[in-house]
């Protein structure tokens, strides 16, 4: 693939231009990447607050009536509520998937059926979430829009 | 869209068919016929009445698997069942024969519909796995 980087200070906003013949799945993970990368979130460390990027982050929990942020291998506190953060993050790659969980369906590897009509999937970090009967069909439209890039 | 189409259909059909019955059992019952099948319906609703209790209780327990869900299922749903049959007088319990067909038949049922329930879930995981890059 040819990169073609063009630096200019009267450019004021960044701007990335892709030409194919044909757009594969590499191409559109590529796609969402950029995507994500314009994002970042405020997340928070006891007093500490960060600027964490949106593809950094593998999903959202709540846990008494506080929201969390898992990324590889840290754990952040988010001062929105999983009803905030699934609304704010709509037009991104992270979808609900059960009454107290949202995740980056760009960090999911596989899924597998479990009893009650449920499912477990498995993410980048190995780490397994839930989904729950009812979010079954809000994830098949995210990803199915993802490979539109809808 | 076809397994959609799929579940569709059988959950209409059920659904269809178990109103028919229960409806036609109790307009008959209160319409002065007391015929067996009459009877016989409504206790049958009122068995798979609990054995769906139970299945709820089952499903908020951590199974590590399908199968020892289903094996599980069983070995309670079994016992209620006979239970029934003694109390509705559905067959004769001392009659071998009629125990082993019996319980051939419950069998059947069952893994009929842990099946259907199996292959649903096992195709939208396979729907997600496809979409997932």
């Amino acid at each position: 693939m040819k990169v073609t980087i063009n630096q200019n200070m009267e450019i004021s906003e960044d701007e990335i231009i892709i030409n194919c013949s044909y757009l594969d799945d590499r191409l559109k993970q590529l796609i969402e990447l950029i995507r994500q990368y314009s994002f970042s979130i405020i997340l928070y460390k006891g007093n500490e607050s960060y600027h964490v990027p949106l593809e950094s982050i593998f999903y959202f929990d709540s846990a008494d009536g506080k929201s969390f942020a898992y990324t590889r291998d840290k754990i952040y506190e988010a001062k929105e509520s999983l009803s905030d953060l699934e609304n704010r993050l709509s037009t991104t790659p992270f979808v609900r998937i059960s009454k107290n969980c949202i995740v980056n369906s760009s960090c999911l590897v596989k899924v597998k059926p479990l009893v009650n009509h449920r499912l477990e999937a498995t993410l980048k970090n190995n780490e397994k979430v839930i989904v729950s009967r009812n979010y079954i069909q809000l994830l098949k439209e995210k990803l199915l829009s993802r490979g539109g890039l809808i | 869209m076809k397994q959609h189409n799929r579940n569709l259909f059988i959950t209409s059909m059920a659904l269809c068919f178990m109103y028919s019955t229960i409806f036609r059992s109790v307009f008959n019952l209160l319409s002065g016929y007391p015929q067996s099948s009459n009877i016989f319906n409504l206790q049958l609703i009122l068995f798979l009445f609990i054995i769906e209790g139970i299945n709820l209780l089952l499903m908020k327990l951590p199974f590590k698997n399908y199968f020892s869900f289903m094996l599980t299922e069983a070995i309670i749903s079994y016992p209620i069942y006979l239970v029934s049959a003694y109390f509705f007088h559905w067959f004769d319990l001392t009659d071998v024969k009629m125990l082993l067909i019996m319980t051939l038949c419950f069998a059947g049922i069952f893994v009929l519909i842990a099946g259907h329930f199996y292959r649903r879930d096992r195709e939208d995981a396979d729907d997600i796995n496809n979409l997932i890059p």
